[in-house]
């Protein structure tokens, strides 16, 4: 005589079911009207919105800007990983504390803060302007701002693999010979590889859908400096519902993308480890 | 107050952990549950305490049919390898929350549960320590708190999974002891899960031996010493050594050695034999000295036999020559099919 | 030496690109003294802003809270296919732009959206309403109490429920006494953190808020407002509110992070 299969610990049932049920309600459905309202467009009238020329150039920009953020983050976050982790220094807990930062300050705050800085009479754009350095208003400064941004995510993501790389590979590596620069290429890029790699994902797709660090320093003009999230905006205040919601969709299927990339990518990470 | 345990069969995902198994427990009885990893012991117990449940099969405690039941409701006493112990809380929450958490008609009052934790307590030698917290106690006296705790519902039945399994020697030991003791003392019908064959060679009335999922072997410890039924049996339980041999006209043959009577058909057949049933022969089998070293008075040699890949341990009288052969016999040896 | 100048150059990318915009908002603030400062916070469109961030906060937190336990103690205290996909759904929202998860609101609730006519015809307000910006609230915080306690919980294992529960205990008995207080912490970090996001959520509540000062401005909506009136020293008042709360979680954070390291655990984003 064969059994259901049973748990032992109790609430199965209701944790799973209260589970599926707020994600469909807050998550799954909302999303899926993206979607659908896609789908009813038709693939030709979807296609003349989702790619229009106003729309390439928001794409354009987004990407790019966000692209490059990712790239100087990646360089610039794994600087700061290896400094966190392998050096001991009075305000290192500071350090890393700032790390964090543009993780918990809200976006229009970072937002008006960068412009502040950056803008033709800022802070630090008064000495640019003369040398004809525009940073506020152009697409330099949005790279900027997704610097901020996404600098935690390319930290964050490494760190933890530095710290298990440990002092001893490095040791064995420097006393077989190997010098300093080799040792990094040799020995711990391919093992952080990973982890950069993730960090990096995570933080382009954060600087594709980036809206309030970025709106204020953007200069926002159609064709030139408007980035996609913007222009999702601008057209459901037209009530072109189907207009946001192409760009939406595009920017979804983005998003859902990076998530299966980073998936990917921890699954390597982890079948490595295994080794 | 015995536990049966009929047919039960459990399988997770692909893997097979336990084939059908019939097991009874006897009232008061303090049984074993003896094999290697992964040979579904643990499975098992768990469920018999109902942190499983099985594919098919029943567990019944005294003949009444528990198999269905939720562990919350089957009382029995549950002690994990690890403890378990809940961190939070001190050591007389610990052993009070079996009572805490009974509904409002069941509870006793706070008073009377005070009184029990203190009993138990002095029971597990622990008094006076009661509002320490389990960081704060070594690993054999949070041993002693999980099973105090265990012992606060005043279960049916004990079930201990690798009790010891955690401690140094030193402490695994005095505590075997203690636990035995406490056994004898209350009576209580014990299963535990090891994989220290010394162990359970020392503390059950009863010892079953698992391999694979399956039982092999199950009879009083003496019984599993002396009269294995099976090579598994033989070969975990004490140590062992094993030659290929052939049998005719009644006698076990090891090339031109014969090495003692055989019931058992013609042809090949493997003779087992312990380290110590052996003597030094001048006509005994061949054999190169690999080490040897003093153990219980005599002197046990690890010696490569030609033709065998794996070197016998036998225990002589004498350490042997330096670079002379020993040559020796099994005076009692045990044949399994080959 | 090599140290020195990498900690060197490290510092100085955190300055630059960290550190001096969140000064920034500070000086800002006070550019014109402290008196122009506390008017500009206890300015009636500002102080409703304020109290429309907190309630919005008070209500998403909780709700985020209590489904986060649920899913948490659903995905780690049993076994079930399909534990991947539930953990990558639930970590959906992370990786949606806000701008999004204001639209697909908008698209549900919005005038012409699906449900738009039904919620006219009965009166109903959730676009350009309290409702909306706390849904879209609800999204965006979502995963951040969940993906605290998955790992955390999934890292304590079972063990101590099964022993809570072969001794007699209910469900609801098990988490109270013995899940709970083994998570607290990594509970209070989950939450701080959902906090602060609630708090200053901008992309997706611009969307669905409709900007009527004074009753569909949180505080980072404020900020805008005031911004692109030129009122700069209102609008860095307001958001040196909003910095100084990013400021106290990062403090907790670290705090909780240093202390109770062990009991938190999975810090990933």
């Amino acid at each position: 005589m064969t059994r259901r299969k049973r748990s032992v610990l109790p609430g199965f049932g209701l944790t799973l079911g209260l589970t599926v049920f707020y994600l469909s309600i807050v998550v799954l459905i909302p999303l899926s009207t993206v979607f659908l309202k896609s789908g009813g467009m038709g693939p030709s009238h979807f296609a003349s919105v989702a790619f229009s020329e106003r729309a390439v150039a928001a794409y354009r920009l987004s990407f790019g800007a966000a692209l490059a953020a990712a790239a100087l983050n990646s360089v610039f976050g794994m600087l700061v990983a290896w400094v966190l982790v392998r050096y001991r220094f009075p305000g290192r807990r500071l350090m890393s504390a700032l790390v964090d930062l543009p993780f918990a300050l809200p976006t229009a705050v970072a937002g008006i803060a960068l412009t502040a800085l950056w803008a033709a009479d800022g802070w630090i754009g008064r000495f640019l302007d003369p040398l004809g350095i525009r940073v506020a208003y152009t697409p330099l400064g949005v790279t900027i701002a997704l610097v901020f941004v996404g600098l935690p995510f390319v930290v964050r993501s490494v760190e933890p693999v530095l710290e298990d790389v440990g002092r001893d590979l490095e040791e064995a590596a420097a006393s077989l010979g190997a010098g300093r620069f080799t040792i990094f290429r040799r020995v711990i890029l391919p093992a952080i590889a990973p982890a950069l790699l993730t960090g990096f994902a995570l933080a382009f797709a954060r600087g594709v859908g980036e809206y309030g660090s970025v709106i204020f320093i953007a200069g926002n003009i159609p064709y030139r400096t408007e980035i996609a999230p913007l222009q999702i905006i601008t057209q459901l205040e037209q009530y072109d519902y189907a207009g946001a919601t192409a760009i939406a969709t595009v920017m979804l299927l983005l998003s859902f993308a990076m998530l299966l990339a980073v998936n990917i990518l921890q699954m390597w990470r982890r079948r490595r480890m295994e080794r | 107050m015995g536990i049966t345990v009929s047919g039960v069969k459990k399988t997770f995902g692909t893997f097979a952990a336990l084939h059908g198994i019939d097991l009874e427990a006897k009232p008061g009885e303090f049984l074993a549950l003896l094999g290697p990893s992964g040979s579904g012991k643990t499975t098992l117990l768990r469920i018999i305490a109902g942190l499983e449940f099985p594919d098919t099969g029943t567990i019944a405690f005294d003949d009444e049919d528990v198999t269905q039941r939720p562990v919350a409701e089957r009382g029995v006493g549950f002690v994990f390898q690890q403890y378990a112990l809940f961190r939070h809380m001190t050591i007389a929450d610990n052993i009070a929350f079996g009572l805490t958490v009974r509904p409002r008609r069941q509870r006793p009052p706070k008073a009377e549960i005070a009184r029990r934790v203190e009993e138990l307590l002095d029971l597990v030698q622990l008094s006076g320590l009661g509002k320490r917290y389990p960081a704060q106690l070594s690993g054999g006296q949070r041993q002693r708190v999980a099973l105090a705790r265990a012992l606060a519902v005043e279960p049916r039945f004990l079930l201990l999974d690798e009790p010891f399994g955690a401690l140094d020697a030193k402490v695994r030991k005095d505590l075997r002891r203690w636990l035995r003791g406490l056994h004898d003392r209350l009576g209580l019908t014990s299963i535990f899960v090891t994989h220290d064959q010394e162990e359970a060679l020392e503390l059950a009335d009863r010892v079953v031996v698992m391999d694979h999922g399956v039982i092999e072997q199950i009879a009083a410890p003496a019984d599993v010493y002396e009269r294995p039924a099976s090579p598994f049996v033989f070969g975990f339980v004490g140590e062992s050594n094993c030659l290929p041999v052939t049998v005719r006209a009644g006698r076990a043959l090891y090339g031109a050695h014969d090495i003692g009577p055989a019931d058992a058909p013609e042809g090949p057949a493997n003779a087992w034999f312990r380290p110590h049933d052996v003597i030094a022969a001048e006509d005994g089998i061949p054999a190169t000295p690999l080490l040897a070293r003093p153990k219980n008075g005599a002197t046990r040699v690890e010696a490569q036999i030609e033709g065998i890949e794996k070197p016998v341990e036998i225990d002589l009288p004498t350490p042997p020559a330096p670079g002379a052969p020993v040559r020796f016999r099994p005076t009692r040896i045990r044949l399994f099919p080959a | 030496m090599a140290r020195r100048l990498l900690i060197a150059a490290a510092l100085a990318f955190l300055g630059l690109f960290v550190l001096l915009p969140f000064i920034a908002v500070f000086v800002e603030a006070f550019r014109q003294g402290v008196p122009a400062f506390l008017d500009a916070l206890a300015e009636p469109d500002a102080m409703a802003a304020m109290r429309l961030t907190l309630l919005v906060a008070a209500i998403s937190v909780p709700a985020n809270i209590v489904f986060g336990i649920v899913a948490a103690w659903c995905i780690t205290k049993f076994e079930f296919r399909g534990k991947g996909l539930l953990i990558t759904l639930i970590d959906l929202p992370f990786s949606v732009s806000p701008v999004v998860a204001g639209l697909i609101y908008v698209l549900l609730f919005g005038i012409n959206g699906w449900f738009g006519p039904w919620l006219r015809a009965n009166g109903v307000e959730i676009i350009f309403a309290v409702p909306g910006i706390v849904l879209a609230t609800i999204f965006v915080t979502f995963p951040f109490v969940a993906r605290e306690l998955i790992p955390l919980m999934a890292e304590q294992g079972r063990d101590d429920e099964e022993a809570a529960v072969s001794l007699g205990a209910s469900g609801l008995q098990t988490f109270w006494h013995v899940t709970l207080p083994n998570i607290r912490w990594g509970l209070l970090y989950g939450v701080l953190l959902c906090n602060a996001r609630a708090m200053g959520e901008f992309g997706a509540v611009s969307v669905v808020s409709g900007h009527i000062r004074g009753l569909t401005n949180t505080m980072p909506l404020h900020v805008e407002i005031l911004y692109t009136e030129y009122n700069f020293v209102g609008a860095f008042a307001v958001a040196s509110l909003l910095a100084v709360l990013a400021l106290v979680t990062l403090a907790v954070k670290t705090l909780l992070e240093w202390r109770y390291g062990d009991q938190i655990q999975g810090m990933g984003h």
